[in-house]
């Protein structure tokens, strides 16, 4: 997990809690990736990708009330890495993306630089405090 | 508008007045005229303009013909007509267009156009070939005459409607309803066929010639009417045979066309109307709703100048409807009579042969009873002992009712051959009535009836035969004695009708008749079914020789009866017979002592009154000789059931030396009488009256306290037939009568014996029975009541049983006990789980392992949901040798599904704790941005909550509900772990409540957050071990302590930071314990320790 991996890298934020996203913002900008976003709904986010060159994502997995499957899903058509960021536990998630990594809120800046790393890198594993269960 | 310019002309192709959307208006746009002599449209002179144009835009089917050739147009709506001629009609030599017909028409038209006078012909017959045959075509239709721009007469204009679907739909109408009417007043089959035969005949223009074929009784069609055919013509065979003009095999619904006619019969066929033979014919069947095959067919030419289209063959089948329909009328009618006929030729052979065997009986009889009454009148000393008078007078008393009978049967039979010579005196009517009916009075006093006499004199002597009057008045008053049990029996004779007549009436308080049954009370050997009498015996015969009698004397026999109320009777005969000549009356007396007469009907009278117990038991022991019994004679109560008191009388006497013996008259009693004293064996008269022998042994059988009881059937009616039908009611014997007395006593003897030996048996049996039904019914309740679906699979794979908890789960498949499981499962479950299902069924059965499924989700098939079950199926031995599967399952839908609610509330909850969390760590970072907080504090505070957030994950994947203490403390050392070798933390599996494991989370991120800062994390080469225990002091406590080991060397801190605050204070607080920090040199050592009581709600699981 390489800081040259990350810098420069164009990160897809998906958060509706403002702090939240500035978080994560403040965490990607840390790792000297560039923030695109924050989207704090789903078609927010689907333009962002349709338009700029999104090279990773973190996805909430719940909008004020509603899922963000069709984010991932355009996600995955476009074969961006992405890693969801989530209260729930893995088994919240939809079958297709059960093996997808999760980062369990609230998380650390290098629980999140660790996982957008190992996703940029091509590798599925599931990257989270739950990891020890 | 038909007055164009020129230029108009121009600017279109063709001229103005053929324009228009219509097939002939473009066909005459795009024809070549020049080519014609008329020349081009354009210079056709006016008036041709003018016509054509009425024609093109007339929506009347028009055609016309013009100038020299006559050359030919017509209309769209005339098109039609022209058929497949219409191509090149078109400006064609009319005379060429309608060449076939031109014949009829040309003449006419050649008046038109000579005379200058239009034509008119209605439904005028023509044969058109306009669809490629010749056609029977009606038209309706006008020739006028078309003048040209001069006024000379160069055309013909035509007007016409076509009638043929008009006149030949009203022919075939006419044709049914003329069948229709021929039909209705045929009855028999011959009239049916010849009505047939005749609407054949009248319908030659639809039909030039038509068969009817009926199967006869070996299946072959046999020609029952030809119409249009004579006999013997190749095509009107008497049978259809293989290789002959009709088909062997008649369609069992619709029709079938035989084509090319000419080429199959080599005779000529008929015209019918026409000028040439059929080519076709059609074979149709008839058929009759009682029958399912057709009974057979008509076969008709058919019109050779029409098509046979939908409307000819819907005309066909009605046709053929009508016949089927008349023709089963005219065999239900036949059936009908030959019925009647049959019963009236039974009715006069039972007469005949009645009489033939009274006449043989009478001598028999006359001898038999001759030496009775001589031993009777025997007063002398060597005279009968009471015992063997009794006898005789038995035998005497049914020699002469068996006389009566006979000469019953005689005078009506000599009645009905018109033998019966009435010999009519003058006589005092109402006296002699009034002596016959005293006779009664014996009888009805006896019987505690009144008998009322009341006989007005009349104005004068009445002629009578005095033999024939008093069997009338014998006959009513035996007939109301007989059905009369309590009031009275009234006869009154008085003159009636201003004194032309002398009516009797005898009139009873009896039973009554039932309404529908006195129309046939006259009929001979009718009897009235089920009627409560005196006795079951009697022939039937009484009332109906009455009335020929009261026919004799030219009088009438009228009833009126009221059921439950009584019955009169009421004869009414001339004063003065007109019909009778005056020498049949004889004025001589031959006096018969009447006493001797009325004593045949007194006796019998007096023999259906109970009779005195005294008489009827009297018996000697000579009687019983050769009847001993020997040592294996029981004690026992048998019952007799007869109706004749003679019988009854004979058999008590016979039975009641060996055993106890009640005797009753009918079945009804019988049962009162079992009811009351039940007997061990019933000896029964088949025939009785009310109830008879069948009914009292139906009643006994269908009792389950009596069904055991042994009957014995006694009956006059001989042969196996009768025996079987004795028997398989249910009879244990059937003994015909006449019987020997030694066989009576035997078979009771031994039915006695046997019911004693099966009344032990069933009893042990009914004992043992009784407590397998108590078992089994326990278990039915048993597994009826379970909360739990239960059912059993059977070796061959059949459901053999379904509790009532199981049901719902099947749904509405109908009949499901016995039905193939596979098949069943099948209907509910996904293709791919129920061969699963099947697969577990069948290892179950031929392994006996069980299997288990704790829980299962599929969607049902049938339903479109999704359902949750927890099954398990074991192997059985079922009683008949083989093994089954029974399945045990819970529909766990609901609780799966509330599960999985609470999961969901509680993963929300939790999303939102930590969205909160993750909220406050930002706005603590944001707060903490820029300031001069040094990073050690922001990480403090940032890995408190991070904990926070990990002891609720771990929380929320136990449903909140507690959470395991070696989750919580792992979770908690999680973020400090590099390697897992610097923690050892063991301890038994103990659940915490949700509280006291978030504090203990707190606890432990304090403390290993000290080591990593100072302590055993800080110098790479320490270790700490965490380990908990279960300790027995007062009550039982969970000790929980923290070792460092290896790191630097420790010094206690000067003042107490939040970490210790809160485990020292906060921790201790919240598990009601305590909780120490030791800074030992060596290493930290906390010590936490707490009642399992406050931090587990309750005993702990240990588990080994």
């Amino acid at each position: 997990m390489s800081k040259r991996k990350l810098s420069n890298c164009k990160v897809l934020v998906v958060e509706d809690e403002m702090m939240i996203a500035m978080l994560i913002e403040d965490m990607l900008d840390e790792f000297g990736c560039k923030t695109v976003g924050p989207a704090t709904n789903v078609p927010r986010a689907l333009e962002l990708i349709g338009k700029e060159q999104v090279e990773a994502a973190v996805l909430d997995l719940n909008l004020d009330g509603n899922d963000t499957y069709a984010i991932a899903d355009a996600l995955r058509h476009k074969r961006v890495p992405f890693i969801f960021a989530t209260g729930y536990g893995s088994t919240g998630l939809r079958e297709d993306y059960r093996d997808r990594p999760v980062l369990q809120k609230p998380f650390q800046a290098r629980e999140l630089e660790a996982a957008l790393a190992e996703a940029l890198s091509g590798s599925n594993v599931v990257v989270g405090v739950d990891e020890i269960n | 508008m038909l007055k164009t310019t020129q230029s108009t002309v121009e600017k279109h192709a063709a001229p103005d007045f053929l324009a228009g959307s219509g097939e002939m208006a473009s066909m005459m746009r795009n024809f070549n005229w020049a080519a014609t002599d008329l020349g081009s449209p354009e210079s056709w002179p006016q008036s041709l303009k003018t016509a054509v144009r009425i024609v093109l835009t007339s929506r009347y089917a028009m055609w016309m013909a013009w100038g020299p050739n006559l050359r030919f147009f017509c209309n769209d709506a005339y098109l039609p007509t022209v058929g497949i001629k219409r191509e090149w009609v078109l400006g064609s030599r009319s005379d060429r267009v309608w060449q076939e017909i031109w014949p009829d028409i040309g003449p006419r038209i050649e008046r038109v156009l000579s005379t200058g006078e239009a034509t008119w012909d209605e439904g005028l017959l023509l044969f058109l070939e306009r669809l490629g045959f010749r056609e029977e075509t009606y038209h309706t239709f006008s020739y006028s005459p078309l003048a040209d721009d001069d006024g000379r007469i160069s055309g013909m204009l035509c007007v016409v409607t076509e009638e043929t679907e008009r006149v030949v739909g009203e022919r075939r109408l006419a044709t049914l309803s003329r069948l229709a009417g021929h039909l209705a007043s045929a009855r028999a089959e011959a009239q049916v066929l010849d009505a047939i035969k005749d609407g054949m005949d009248a319908s030659d223009k639809d039909m030039p010639f038509a068969l009817l074929y009926l199967y006869d009784d070996q299946g072959a069609l046999q020609l029952a009417r030809a119409s249009g055919l004579p006999d013997g013509h190749p095509a009107s065979p008497k049978v259809i045979v293989p290789g002959g003009p009709w088909p062997l095999n008649v369609p069992a619904t619709g029709s079938r066309i035989v084509e090319g006619l000419s080429a199959v019969i080599d005779d000529r066929l008929p015209l019918g109307s026409w000028d040439k033979p059929p080519a076709q014919a059609v074979v149709i069947p008839i058929g009759i709703k009682s029958q399912q095959e057709p009974v057979g067919c008509i076969v008709a030419g058919l019109n050779p100048y029409r098509k046979y289209d939908e409307g000819y063959a819907s005309f066909m089948e009605l046709l053929a409807g009508q016949i089927s329909a008349s023709l089963a009328g005219a065999r239900a009618f036949e059936e009908e009579r030959r019925r009647a006929d049959a019963l009236a030729e039974i009715d006069r052979a039972k007469t005949l042969f009645f009489s033939n065997v009274s006449h043989e009986f009478r001598t028999p009889l006359t001898l038999m009873l001759g030496p009775l009454q001589d031993a009777l009148n025997d007063s002398s000393a060597a005279a009968l002992d009471p015992i063997q008078r009794e006898r005789l007078e038995v035998a005497q008393r049914n020699s002469q009712r068996l006389l009566k009978l006979v000469n019953t049967l005689l005078d009506f039979s000599r009645i009905e051959a018109g033998r019966a010579n009435a010999n009519f005196r003058p006589t005092e009517l109402s006296r002699f009535t009034a002596e016959l009916a005293s006779n009664f009075q014996s009888a009805t006093d006896k019987a505690g009836l009144r008998l009322e006499i009341n006989c007005e004199p009349l104005p004068q002597r009445v002629p009578v035969d005095r033999d024939m009057w008093e069997k009338i008045v014998f006959n009513l008053l035996s007939n109301a004695f007989k059905f009369t049990f309590e009031g009275g029996i009234s006869i009154r004779v008085h003159a009636a009708e201003d004194g032309k007549f002398a009516d009797l009436v005898v009139r009873d308080t009896g039973v009554g008749i039932p309404a529908q049954e006195i129309p046939r009370l006259f009929e001979r050997f009718h009897r009235v079914e089920n009627q409560k009498s005196r006795s079951f015996e009697g022939s039937g015969i009484g009332l109906a020789l009455v009335q020929e009698l009261v026919k004799l004397h030219g009088g009438s026999l009228a009833t009126e009866s009221e059921v439950g109320r009584g019955t009169s009777f009421k004869v009414r005969i001339p004063l003065v017979p007109a019909q009778l000549p005056a020498d049949r009356i004889d004025s001589e007396a031959t006096d018969v002592p009447l006493a001797n007469r009325a004593g045949v009907y007194i006796e019998e009278a007096l023999s259906w009154l109970p009779q005195d117990a005294a008489t009827e038991f009297s018996v000697s022991q000579a009687d019983l000789a050769g009847l001993q019994l020997g040592t294996n004679k029981l004690e026992g109560h048998v019952l007799v059931a007869d109706d004749n008191p003679d019988m009854r009388a004979y058999i008590g006497r016979l039975l009641g030396a060996h055993w106890n013996i009640e005797t009753v008259a009918d079945g009804e009693s019988a049962l009162e009488a079992i009811r009351r004293n039940p007997p061990d064996l019933v000896v029964t008269d088949a025939m009785m009256p009310g109830l008879d022998g069948f009914g009292l042994l139906a009643a006994i059988r269908n009792d389950v306290s009596l069904r055991d009881l042994p009957v014995i059937m006694l009956s006059a009616r001989a042969g196996e037939e009768a025996r079987i039908e004795g028997l398989s009611a249910g009879a244990d014997y059937y003994l015909t009568k006449p019987f020997s007395a030694r066989e009576l006593v035997a078979q009771v003897n031994a039915n006695l014996t046997l019911a004693r030996v099966r009344h032990d048996a069933s009893r042990e049996l009914r004992a043992s029975e009784e407590a397998l039904r108590r078992r089994t019914t326990q278990f039915e309740t048993l597994l009826n009541e379970a909360p739990m679906g239960v059912y059993l699979v059977d070796a061959d794979f059949r459901i053999k049983a379904v509790n009532p908890t199981a049901l719902p789960v099947f749904g509405d498949i109908p009949d499901l006990v016995g039905r193939d499981f596979d098949e069943v499962i099948h209907i509910l479950w996904p293709e791919d789980y129920a061969n699963k299902v099947v697969r577990l069924f069948r290892h179950t059965l031929e392994t006996g392992e069980p299997y288990v499924a704790h829980e299962h989700i599929e969607e049902r098939r049938d339903r479109k949901v999704r359902e949750y079950y927890e099954w398990r199926i074991n192997r059985i031995a079922l009683p008949e040798g083989r093994y089954g599967v029974v399945c045990y399952f819970r529909d766990i839908s609901v609780q799966v599904r509330a599960r999985q609610q609470r999961e969901l509330l509680i993963n929300e909850l939790n999303h939102r704790v930590k969205n909160t969390l993750a909220t406050v760590q930002s706005v603590a970072a944001q707060t903490l941005k820029g300031t001069t907080v040094p990073a050690a504090v922001k990480g403090a505070l940032e890995s408190r909550l991070l904990s926070m957030a990990g002891a609720h994950d771990v929380l929320t994947q136990q449903n909140w509900e507690g959470a395991d203490l070696r989750n919580i403390i792992e979770k908690a050392l999680s973020p400090f772990m590099a390697t897992r070798r610097e923690f050892d933390v063991s301890g038994p599996d103990i659940r915490l409540l949700p509280k006291s494991a978030l504090a203990i989370a707190m606890a432990v991120h304090e403390l290993a957050t000290n080591a990593a800062k100072y302590g055993a994390l800080s110098n790479g080469s320490g270790r700490i071990s965490v380990h908990w225990d279960i300790a027995e002091c007062d009550e039982r406590h969970l000790t929980i302590v923290w070792t460092e080991m290896g790191g630097p060397e420790v010094t206690a801190p000067s003042s107490r930071g939040f970490g210790s605050r809160l485990i020292e204070r906060g921790l201790a607080g919240q598990l009601g314990g305590e909780a120490v920090i030791d800074y030992r040199r060596t290493g930290v050592v906390c010590r936490i320790m707490a009642p399992l009581s406050t931090i587990t709600g309750s005993v702990p699981d240990i588990l080994a």
